[in-house]
């Protein structure tokens, strides 16, 4: 099986001897490792290049990679790759970053092309990216393309769990061959939904790992002479990360399936507002359990939570999605309000 | 350690039934006004019963042998939860259908099975549940009240509290203690009580709304003949966990105050203060994500699975949903205002701020969820 696989492969690969092997930086012979195992390609279609892997079973090698806190771009490079795929594309290889929002990045008409010159804030892993590939726009179909670093100026900024997000500022005159239309139903707001489900399936995979990891923890400290685990108030925090993990993890689900689909944004959306919840309340839960020593760099919580408050931002905070699907909702009378979430 | 597990639920939408049930509501509850409908699966309405019945919406995944419909458990799910969320007053039926029934399935004799459920199917015999106590609440093992072997069959002595409906349900599932020693768990049994036997007395306790759902049903020497034995005499401790799962994971664990949504959404309507929107979207959001979560463990109780742990995680969850509705609504409407202008948004309002303690007691409380929960994680 693929997830068991890309399990071992990430285990072996970032947690040799139980400790995370991410610090102190990029490691392209790891990079190597994950793409000549073809797991980069696992979104693409198989007309396209891939490997025939159903969707959810794609989109759930998010979750295993942010269960073993996978330090390299590989939800954005799974997206990125199926992106290419789907406008037709050819495929550059290599980790990949993207830049997309909710409408195309502008282009402006120049010559016997278009100019090129907008700025992408917080654009994820874009310093390692083979190519940055960018949604972009003018009047027409949103068009995916792919960019390469010498088309680029790049500003170095990261998120609050130490991943890179830097701050883009293309600077090129894109031909019209180098540009491929999103097929047609699919609007920049769909792809910007992917985005946003990538981060909802990380979530999930990093609250399953760090619960799995509390509750060792809450077994295995001793207190007043006894695992804190076996204290009621303790019990209570973890049951109710329980609760949080079982929101994140089917939130997951209904981000996948509803993947790339226009019919179903509100499914997008609802996972990320719920995903967005869970991420904090499970953290802060998390760090209770932990105490001091799970508020410093030498224990490896940080490397859940610090992400999941990062991610939980990205693509769309529950704020603004929340708002989104109330904006729709409220439009519905009471009657409405029932059909409109079963059709979800 | 194993962390609870959701599959995704097998979604085999029947849009055709969807259609069914949402055109039967529409013209069955066309008059049902706001407060009524926010009396959600509290509301105790025979008439209404017989007439799902006649549609064959009691029973449905029973087999046809007993009156039942062999529909599967998702088309179950889905009249159950368009019920909810148009506030139909399911209660007389609902104890019956979604735990008695299942219970006689599983554990009845033959006889009790060919005796009950086609009635139960039928729309015209309605159960209620006798598990608390007066000093046995959380505490089910703590059960005091006892039966006791005669000519015949038993004699039973003892109380019951918080017994919704007893007075006006046909037959209770009790369960008590049957052995002689003391054992926790090992000596009760569960029996199905004709509640007009002689030795029984029902008096009404009201509820913070002043209605009268809650009674204490008192036996003193009832007589239960040993056809009433449900299952096996001293099983009943594993019978009625088995039980308890059917109780905690199904859609009136997160629907129960959903009318109120459904009137808060209607009386914010589309122009609308600037908190309103998100405060909504978050509610929506949640209520999708919990439907996916409910149905998994439904998914996973129909192929016989007893995903305790899961169910629990639902009905806190769940529960915590019901109970953050009407402070929604008091956020974004003026209660005070609705009040003074006598709208039905108050009304309904109430009705749901009066219910809302009972969400998180009733059907085990939340504190003993937790508890569940903690020892599927590993911790006790």
């Amino acid at each position: 099986m693929v997830a068991d696989t890309a399990s071992r492969l990430f285990q072996d690969l970032f947690w040799p001897d139980g400790v995370w092997s991410g610090h102190p930086g990029w490691d392209s012979g790891k990079w190597d490792v994950i793409e000549s195992a073809g797991l980069p390609l696992a979104l693409v279609p198989e007309d396209a290049g891939g490997f025939g892997l159903a969707r959810r079973d794609a989109l759930d090698l998010i979750r295993i990679a942010a269960v073993h806190v996978v330090p390299v771009p590989f939800a954005e490079t799974l997206l990125a790759n199926w992106m290419l795929a789907i406008c037709g594309v050819p495929l550059p290889g290599g980790p990949l970053s993207i830049a997309i929002d909710d409408e195309p990045l502008p282009i402006l008409r120049k010559g016997g092309g278009y100019e090129f010159a907008t700025r992408a804030a917080r654009t994820p892993w874009a310093r390692h990216a083979s190519r940055i590939v960018a949604l972009v726009g003018h009047g027409h179909r949103p068009c995916a393309t792919a960019i390469s670093q010498s088309e680029i100026a790049v500003e170095y900024g990261e998120n609050l769990g130490g991943e890179p997000r830097d701050n883009l500022t293309f600077n090129c005159v894109l031909d019209e061959k180098r540009m491929r239309p999103l097929p047609s139903g699919l609007e920049a707001t769909d792809v910007f939904g992917c985005a946003a489900a990538l981060r909802v399936i990380s979530i999930a995979g990093a609250i399953e790992g760090m619960l799995g990891r509390t509750i060792r923890y809450a077994q295995e400290r001793v207190q007043f002479g006894r695992p804190i685990g076996k204290f009621q108030a303790v019990q209570n925090l973890l049951a109710v990360m329980a609760g949080h993990s079982a929101v994140a993890a089917a939130a997951a689900q209904i981000a996948a399936d509803a993947f790339a689909d226009p019919n179903r944004r509100i499914a997008i959306a609802a996972a990320k507002v719920a995903a967005d919840e869970a991420a904090g309340a499970s953290a802060a839960i998390a760090h209770q359990v932990h105490g001091a020593i799970g508020f410093t760099r030498e224990h490896p919580l940080h490397l859940y939570s610090t992400r999941l408050w990062s991610w939980r931002e990205e693509y769309g905070n529950g704020e603004t999605w929340s708002r989104r699907i109330g904006a729709a909702a409220l439009g519905e009378g009471a009657e409405g309000l029932w059909p409109f979430i079963t059709a979800a | 350690m194993e962390l609870p597990r959701f599959p995704r639920p097998r979604v085999d939408e029947s849009a055709q039934l969807r259609a069914e049930v949402r055109a039967f509501l529409a013209k069955e509850l066309a008059d049902r006004p706001a407060r009524e409908r926010a009396k959600s699966w509290t509301a105790f309405d025979p008439g209404f019963s017989r007439k799902l019945a006649d549609r064959g919406w009691i029973g449905m995944t029973w087999p046809k042998a007993y009156g039942g419909h062999e529909r599967s458990a998702f088309e179950r799910y889905l009249v159950q939860e368009e019920l909810l969320a148009a506030g139909a007053p399911v209660a007389a039926h609902w104890i019956a259908d979604r735990q008695s029934g299942p219970l006689l399935l599983r554990y009845g004799t033959e006889e009790q099975r060919k005796t009950f459920l086609p009635r139960i199917a039928a729309g015209d015999c309605f159960f209620c549940i006798g598990m608390s106590e007066p000093d046995s609440g959380s505490d089910l093992a703590a059960t005091r009240t006892r039966a006791v072997p005669v000519e015949g069959g038993f004699r039973v002595n003892g109380a019951k509290v918080w017994t919704s409906h007893a007075h006006e349900a046909h037959f209770m599932v009790l369960f008590c203690k049957t052995g002689t020693g003391h054992e926790r768990h090992a000596d009760a049994s569960q029996f199905i009580v004709d509640l007009r036997a002689a030795g029984i007395e029902i008096r009404p306790i009201r509820i913070l709304t002043g209605e009268h759902h809650f009674n204490e049903v008192v036996f003193r020497d009832a007589f239960l003949p040993h056809s009433s034995l449900v299952g096996t005499q001293g099983g009943g401790w594993s019978q009625v966990m088995s039980e308890l799962v059917f109780e905690r994971s199904g859609p009136e664990r997160f629907l129960s105050s959903f009318p109120l949504l459904a009137s808060l959404v209607e009386e914010v309507g589309p122009e609308h203060s600037s908190s309103a929107p998100a405060d909504i979207g978050r509610l929506v959001a949640q209520l999708i994500v919990l439907r996916q979560l409910s149905r998994s463990v439904a998914g996973v109780l129909d192929t016989g699975g007893e995903p305790a742990v899961e169910a629990s995680i639902v009905k806190d969850i769940g529960t915590g949903f019901e109970q953050l509705v009407p402070e929604i609504a008091r956020k974004l409407v003026s209660i005070d205002l609705a009040a003074r202008e006598n709208r039905e948004f108050a009304a309904a309002f109430a009705c749901t701020q009066y219910h809302a303690p009972s969400f998180s007691l009733r059907g085990g409380t939340r504190e003993i969820l937790r508890g569940i929960i903690a020892r599927g994680l590993g911790l006790r």
